[in-house]
């Protein structure tokens, strides 16, 4: 279990890694909140984000717009910190997003032939992030399994539990509805020093 | 300035571009007063404007991620309907029932167009599912108008027809009654006794 209490060191670190992300990874995480009941709570996030120096307001986030992926890394702590959340709340608002995100419906080729879905994968990647690379290592259509690597792009573990939620329902957009899709991390940076992340897709339709 | 800045500058630009053209997305799904929606290639519910939740009462996060066909009371139409679209790429006024989150039917003209990309391959379809329960009554109450006034008008006209052909019958009887000796009504005849 990591500690995701973040210290001052902890924040400026990862606020001096690069790399931009699209508005639109802020405005899924607030439509989250908001669907969740807890919109009210939205300003003390914003001002938690605030005393680390990091002036951003939901309202005000355009979703094709970049922004450091670094504020978004900080707001993800933000949210489980003030909303008090565990990581299961942090997967769940993953699943949720791909449901919500403008950049899914109007970029995103949904096709439903497995292996040219997995063929988007890297581009869907660079859609949302300037930084790191999404690989498909294997695509396993007898037995109903990919795997992703996502490289160069080691900011916080609290994203791993994000990324297994938005990979499962990004995928279930391409699937019949009755087709149950999993996903988790098999292997990780953060746990076992390895130069990637690994997930493991498996869907049942 | 140099090269670098052009293509910063450009960049920029569009980024601008593609807010306004965003926002401009975003207000056409909110104000659209025809109940619209995307879906993926297998018909799966991506995108609903406003109507479109308000006509069939689900909430937009409801509805997201559902199949179209869940709307459709008959499978069966829904199946014709989806692989005529699949054929032509597009349809246009198909007429059926659909039903909302409350179980009320809703009588709609469907209509639907194939999204292609830049391949020519369909990455999604956009349905508008137009309520013409209003207009389907009052075309019934028409109809119906119509018949009574045809019936009314057999009744009335056949009266009328027939009330001429007794005229004509009268007046062909008066005709013949004036060739054959006259026979005074006033005059009684006299019997023999």
């Amino acid at each position: 279990m990591y500690k995701y209490m973040i210290t001052t060191e902890e924040v400026k670190a990862i606020l001096a890694k690069e790399g931009d992300a699209r508005g639109v990874v802020f405005l899924t995480d607030a439509n989250y909140i908001t669907l969740r009941g807890q919109g009210q709570i939205l300003p003390q996030i914003e001002k938690q984000l605030a005393d680390w120096d990091i002036p951003v307001k939901f309202s005000e986030i355009k979703a094709m717009n970049w922004y450091p992926v670094a504020w978004r890394m900080l707001s993800l702590v933000a949210i489980k910190e003030v909303l008090n959340w565990t990581d299961e709340d942090i997967r769940k608002m993953g699943e949720n997003a791909p449901q919500v995100s403008v950049i899914v419906k109007l970029f995103f080729k949904l096709f439903p032939s497995v292996k040219k879905f997995a063929e988007q994968i890297p581009r869907y990647w660079r859609k949302h992030y300037t930084v790191g690379d999404m690989e498909v290592v294997s695509v396993d259509e007898t037995n109903r399994q990919m795997l992703l690597h996502l490289k160069n792009f080691n900011f916080h573990p609290l994203l791993c539990k994000y990324y297994e939620g938005y990979f499962a329902r990004a995928t279930k957009l391409t699937r019949p509805v009755a087709s149950v899709v999993t996903a988790k991390e098999n292997d990780c940076h953060f746990k076992t020093g390895v130069p990637f992340h690994e997930y493991q897709l498996n869907w049942t339709l | 300035m140099t090269y670098d800045h052009l293509l910063q500058k450009r960049a920029e630009e569009l980024q601008e571009d593609v807010g306004v053209l965003e926002s401009y997305i975003q207000s056409f799904w909110k104000v659209l007063p025809i109940p619209v929606c995307s879906t993926n290639p297998i018909f799966t519910i991506l995108e609903t404007g406003d109507t479109f939740n308000f006509l069939f009462e689900y909430a937009k996060d409801e509805i997201v991620g559902e199949a179209l066909k869940i709307l459709f009371v008959s499978e069966q139409f829904f199946s014709q309907l989806t692989n005529q679209l699949v054929g032509k790429g597009e349809i246009f006024g198909f007429e059926t029932v659909v039903r909302s989150k409350s179980g009320r039917e809703i009588i709609v003209s469907v209509s639907a167009i194939a999204r292609r990309d830049e391949d020519g391959e369909v990455v999604g379809y956009i349905f508008s599912l137009v309520d013409i329960t209003e207009t389907k009554k009052f075309e019934k109450q028409l109809t119906e108008q119509i018949q009574n006034l045809e019936k009314f008008q057999r009744l009335t006209v056949g009266r009328e027809i027939k009330m001429i052909e007794l005229k004509r019958e009268i007046s062909k009887l008066q005709k013949r009654g004036s060739k054959s000796p006259k026979v005074s009504a006033r005059r009684p005849i006299k019997r023999k006794l």
